[in-house]
């Protein structure tokens, strides 16, 4: 199976302060990846840095077989929603799907169409004058809808109540479903991941904690924490993760 | 690119046909009568300068006596100077600093297109359409004025008139608006990639483009090609009775250079220096005659160094792509900027 990211040694300072060191990863392609750690963890430096919005100040990365953001080809393989999910508030959901249209050599106007219509969407509206979670539909629908072979999602349910969260989650897990796509999302709520990851990556203080099939980390820790201690969810083992130091000779086992 | 350009400069370029109607419909109302009344003073066809002179005043009288055309021909000059830093700060900067402050170029920049090609749809496109408004802007305006600029300029009293050639008016006249408009949308757009904040970035480009105005005309442009000097014979006490006294003592006499560009005007002693009046007893306390009858003995001279009105269409090639050249090494560090370190 080849790599849908792999980085060595990837390391982002801003001034003086390293958001990121060291990371080193290896993600096999076909996964839903769930990336957590508290907030200023670094989700967002890993995340633009896979997406090219940020250059490495130490290390290198590689995005489905390129450098990020190294070209049209290039681009046109990722799909990513900012946090926040940005959209231009004057313009209208139709003309959002106009532009993904005109810059995407690989456009499937059917789907988004027909999945525009299915979320209710008005096309002739604003989205500036959407809510958030349409908002952040609209975002998915753009990032899906290029086809990409991998999709990078910053924190896309964070703004959402409840109830659109979990639309959310259930419509971008129908669509990963549907296209196999590598995808990669980040969140500081582990419950939003629960029972939709495969894979996980753990984040702490700029430094990877953890990083395997979720199988995989599981198995390992109650390998390790013998059967009074066993765990049973993702929440519990990320709780596990974070609250442990670093072991570095844990890492390479996997 | 281009649909996606253009849909976002729709509101934009909405206003500024608006402006381009309104002012080309009130251009032509009344640039048709400046016209006749240009041709009903005899100067269309006046082909002796002495003849001509006295057309040419009743012209510009009654040109000034309308209540149209003085307000026409300074709304046209005030648009064309306007016109570069207002583009520049409103079209210019925004363009980029709206998409930081939203963070819409995170979206934009995922599509399958690379910053750097945006960044030059942007610059590209937007830059033609600000040269193209400014030009649109000049044309209607060169047009309009041309009987005044022909008749020598506008009159401002004591006998002066601004010329197409003087400092203000040149940057109101054929093709310099284009290169003021480039740079200053080109300013602009640089400018909002550095500082990345709509009203900061805007405040600047205001700035920045207005002190260009400010120093093309004072600074540059004299030195675009050497000036004809010319020195008088040395200074009777008839030709002396149209000095003005300034109160820094020295005194200039007028020119008379039609449709030149006068750069220096100076009256100065044998020995080459600029002349300044001292405290002699025949100007502190003689009469008028006395004082001009001893200045005439000091043997002074008038020394002009001007650009003649034939080298106009030269002078205005030469700004054009000296600023153009400044818009095009604006860009390409803009682009280059954007291409190394993004927006963030």
């Amino acid at each position: 199976m080849t790599a849908a990211i792999e980085s060595q040694g990837l390391g982002k300072r801003y001034r003086k302060r390293w958001a990121l060191t060291d990371c080193t990863l290896s993600i096999p392609a076909g996964h839903v990846v769930g990336l957590v750690g508290p907030n200023g963890a670094g989700k967002t430096t890993l995340l633009h840095l896979f997406t090219g919005l940020l250059t490495p100040t130490a290390g290198t990365v590689e995005v489905v077989g390129g450098r990020p953001a190294a070209g049209p080809g290039q681009l046109a393989k990722v799909g990513f929603v900012a946090q926040d999910t940005p959209t231009y508030p004057g313009l209208s959901v139709a003309d959002h799907l106009r532009l993904g249209a005109h810059l995407n050599p690989r456009w499937d106007r059917p789907y988004v169409e027909e999945r525009i219509r299915r979320l209710g969407l008005e096309p002739a509206r604003k989205a500036g004058r959407l809510s958030g979670g349409q908002r952040a539909q609209l975002a998915l629908t753009m990032a899906i809808g290029k086809r990409p072979d991998l999709l990078i999602l910053d924190e896309p349910v964070a703004s959402l109540d409840p109830v659109a969260r979990r639309e959310f989650l259930e419509e971008l897990a129908d669509a990963v479903a549907e296209h196999h796509m590598t995808v990669v999302l980040s969140s500081h709520l582990v419950s939003d991941l629960d029972a939709f990851c495969d894979y996980l990556i753990v984040l702490t203080g700029a430094r990877v904690q953890a990083a395997g099939a979720v199988d995989d980390l599981l198995a390992a820790h109650n390998r390790l924490a013998g059967p009074r201690n066993t765990l049973a969810g993702l929440e519990d083992l990320v709780l596990a993760l974070m609250g442990r130091p670093s072991h570095p000779a844990e890492e390479k086992q996997k | 690119m281009i649909w996606l350009t253009w849909r976002q400069f729709r509101a934009q370029a909405i206003v500024a046909a608006v402006i381009l109607t309104a002012f080309g419909i009130a251009l032509a109302l009344t640039g048709s009568g400046l016209a006749d009344l240009y041709t009903s003073s005899g100067l269309a066809s006046c082909r002796i300068p002495s003849a001509c002179s006295a057309m040419t005043t009743t012209f510009l009288d009654e040109m000034k006596a309308d209540s149209a055309y003085p307000l026409m021909y300074f709304i046209g000059f005030g648009i064309l100077v306007l016109a570069p830093p207002l583009i520049g700060a409103f079209w210019g900067a925004p363009t980029i600093t709206r998409e930081a402050e939203g963070h819409t170029f995170r979206l934009v920049w995922h599509q399958s297109v690379t910053p750097t090609r945006w960044a030059m749809a942007k610059l590209a496109l937007l830059g033609l359409a600000s040269t193209a408004f400014a030009g649109l802007i000049s044309l209607m305006v060169t047009w309009w004025a041309a009987p005044i600029d022909r008749a020598g300029g506008f009159p401002i009293g004591g006998g002066s008139q601004i010329s197409r050639f003087s400092k203000q008016i040149f940057d109101a006249r054929g093709i310099v608006p284009l290169g003021y408009a480039a740079l200053g949308f080109v300013l602009g757009i640089t400018l909002g990639v550095l500082i990345r904040r709509t009203v900061p970035a805007m405040a600047a480009t205001l700035v920045v483009v207005a002190a260009i105005q400010f120093v093309v005309p004072n600074w540059v442009r004299p030195g675009l090609v050497t000036p004809v000097t010319v020195t008088t014979p040395v200074l009777s006490a008839s030709a002396l009775n149209q000095m003005q006294v300034h109160s820094s003592g020295q005194l200039t006499l007028p020119v008379d250079i039609p449709g030149a560009w006068i750069v220096t005007n100076r009256t100065v002693t044998p020995n080459g220096h600029v002349f300044t009046l001292p405290n002699v007893p025949q100007c502190g306390a003689g009469t008028y005659n006395q004082c001009v009858s001893w200045i005439a003995g000091q043997h002074l001279r008038q020394v002009v160094t001007y650009q003649p009105a034939t080298r106009f269409w030269e002078f205005q090639g030469l700004e054009t792509a000296v600023l153009l050249a400044a818009a095009a090494a604006s860009a390409a560090a803009c682009v280059l900027w954007i291409r190394r370190f993004r927006l963030s």
